[in-house]
């Protein structure tokens, strides 16, 4: 096993940009449940990836993570479809840090951009992310695998970064 | 807040905002999945397409529990929906309503060739959960279409016979639901096709003009008898010349003369079965340059508004021979002048053309030979629906073919060729060939 993290830069770079992302948990009898994400940090040895949450909108996903950790997160970028699917076993919740309130603000913008590209209104992205900053709470987790999940044939292949 | 059905939230199964869908794998491993596609079944359960061999699908298999989430393209508001996977068709009514409007979405998504479904997974709702957050204000309904389909369906009980039955259709389905483009076509049985009887809107009226059974939108809702419905412009179900010559190049017999009428720019179709008393009648058809111009509550008033039809189409057609007088009227309407019209019958599949200029063929060319053949032998020009479904030339293919309406397909074609010949109905079960040229008969044998 080699200490390479999973992400690389150009795949760093995909995940915090105005891409959709949902995360998949699962509770004690193996019952999934999913929550949308608004926004993505990586950390600088891009071995640490955090989004960020609605308390509101994730009771069943935040109280999954609370008793397991494992989780899954799907960044897809709608005008190309370009589709990337994180997993992980150590996910942990936690407060916003210094810097989140505008990633957040930042990933708005850029969610906002990606859909009005491809000619959803500005209603679509705005109510999807809509939520008061207080509310956000930040999902960390060390991803171990990264599959491509674009729609074709070759969705579900692990990523040549994968471990 | 916990809803009790899938009905109340069918607008955020259309497709226009994708899925997510969180499975789990037996080890523990959480999954989620954007789906093109989930449709409703019934208010207790949803199908999701089947494309490709993955994850979601893996996982669904050995833990069939999946938490799906909705969203409405309107509202924005979020559905979250526990489901349990059932079983997997791959072949049937269900099938085939998810094949077509797929090939839609790819096409719409720039997935044509990349979407194709291997089967439709079928899973019940066990719990459906909105989520909390902010909405955007409902639109404004267009109209109640409850109140459209009463309306529609008192104004076809008021219809005497078929030709006013499916005009009337036409006009109320425009009336009331504002579809301007629609056929109605009546099913040959038989002869595993469609021929149109009536249309609105379109350049051509295309009466007489034919669709095999299991081919485009039309094809398929009569063969699988379930409603088709495609919200997008895609090639894949286009009931056009490339459809048609398909069918011809596979040796299926097809009226090749007359083209079917439709939209160049048709981005939205839906084709309901006209059925009674469990026999396919037909199909009513209604397509509009619009996207997603049809939904589920459309479909659910176009069934309905079918189904009046198809059993006023069943009353109608039995009361018309009842009713008619047994005795054939009165000759003696004396012969027009001029210069006789040509009317050659090829024996080989029975087409007439009229001076030269194809008329129609199959059972209504056989029915105006026989009118023409009688007419020239004895000056008769009254005839009864009864003597045609029993003169052994007419051919008809079963019992249960419906004469009527091949009167009203040949009728509207002689009208449309105005070529000095026209049939006009003389009374109930009744009708009058009125020549305005002398004619003459050519009979061609074989090639």
């Amino acid at each position: 096993m080699t200490n390479d993290p999973v992400l690389d830069a150009e795949l760093a770079a995909f995940c915090q940009s105005g891409v959709s992302i949902t995360a998949g948990t699962r509770g004690a009898g193996l019952v999934p449940n999913a929550t949308r994400a608004l926004g993505c940090r990586v950390s600088a040895d891009r071995r640490r990836v955090t989004v960020f949450i609605l308390a509101a909108q994730s009771e069943g996903a935040m109280a999954d993570i609370g008793a397991n950790g494992a989780i899954a997160v799907v960044f897809s970028y709608p005008p190309t479809h370009r589709t990337v699917q994180l997993k992980a076993g150590d996910a942990v919740l936690g407060a916003l840090e210094a810097g989140d309130a505008e990633r957040i603000a930042r990933y708005r913008e850029a969610f906002r951009e990606s859909l009005v590209g491809i000619g959803y209104g500005r209603g679509l992205p705005d109510t999807l992310l809509a939520g008061p900053l207080e509310d956000c709470v930040a999902v960390s987790f060390t991803p171990s695998a990264a599959f491509v999940q674009t729609p074709g044939p070759g969705a579900g292949k692990p990523l040549g970064g994968a471990r | 807040m916990k809803l009790a059905s899938v009905d109340a939230i069918r607008a955020s199964l259309e497709g226009v905002i994708p899925a997510t869908m969180a499975t789990c794998a037996p080890d523990g491993t959480p999954n989620v999945a954007y789906l093109s596609q989930v449709e409703y079944v019934d208010p207790d359960h949803v199908a999701l397409s089947w494309q490709f061999f993955n994850k979601t699908r893996e996982n669904v298999l050995a833990n069939p529990v999946a938490r799906l989430t909705i969203v409405d393209p309107d509202t924005i508001a979020r559905h979250c929906l526990l489901l349990r996977y059932l079983r997997t068709e791959t072949a049937g009514p269900l099938f085939e309503r998810m094949k077509a409007k797929l090939a839609g979405i790819a096409s719409h998504s720039g997935m044509a060739g990349v979407f194709r479904l291997r089967g439709s997974d079928v899973y019940r709702v066990e719990e459906i959960l909105r989520l909390p957050g902010e909405v955007l204000p409902a639109p404004p309904a267009r109209r109640s279409l409850l109140a459209a389909v009463r309306a529609c369906v008192q104004r076809l009980s008021g219809a005497g016979d078929l030709q006013a039955l499916f005009e009337t259709a036409l006009e109320a389905v425009e009336a009331e639901f504002g579809i301007r483009h629609a056929l109605v076509l009546l099913a040959d049985a038989a002869g595993h096709r469609l021929y149109t009887v009536a249309s609105r809107g379109y350049p051509e009226s295309g009466v007489g003009s034919e669709i095999p059974f299991g081919r485009g939108i039309v094809g398929v809702a009569a063969r699988e008898r379930t409603p088709i419905r495609v919200g997008h412009a895609q090639a894949e179900y286009a009931y056009g010349r490339a459809m048609r010559e398909a069918a011809l190049r596979e040796g299926i017999a097809l009226e090749t003369e007359i083209p079917l009428p439709g939209l160049a720019d048709s981005r939205s179709q839906l084709a309901v079965p006209i059925e009674a008393f469990g026999r396919l009648l037909g199909v009513l058809f209604a397509d509009s340059a619009e996207d997603l111009r049809f939904g589920y509550d459309d479909e659910d008033a176009l069934v309905t508004v079918a189904g009046s039809l198809g059993t006023a189409i069943h009353v109608l057609q039995a009361t018309a021979e009842a009713d008619a007088a047994a005795e054939s009227g009165p000759a003696g309407v004396p012969a027009p002048g001029g210069t006789p019209v040509a009317v050659r019958h090829f024996a080989e599949n029975d087409s007439i053309f009229l001076d030269g200029e194809y008329l129609i063929k199959g059972v209504a060319g056989r029915i105006f030979h026989a009118l023409v053949a009688d007419f020239l032998a004895t000056g008769r020009t009254e005839f009864t629906n009864r003597e045609l479904r029993l003169d052994p030339r007419v051919k008809l293919p079963e019992i249960g073919d419906n004469l009527e309406a091949r009167l009203i397909l040949l009728s509207r074609r002689l009208a449309e060729r105005d070529a000095g010949a026209r049939l006009e109905k003389s009374g109930r079960g009744r009708l009058r060939l009125v020549l305005t040229r002398p004619l003459r008969l050519v009979e061609v044998k074989g090639e």
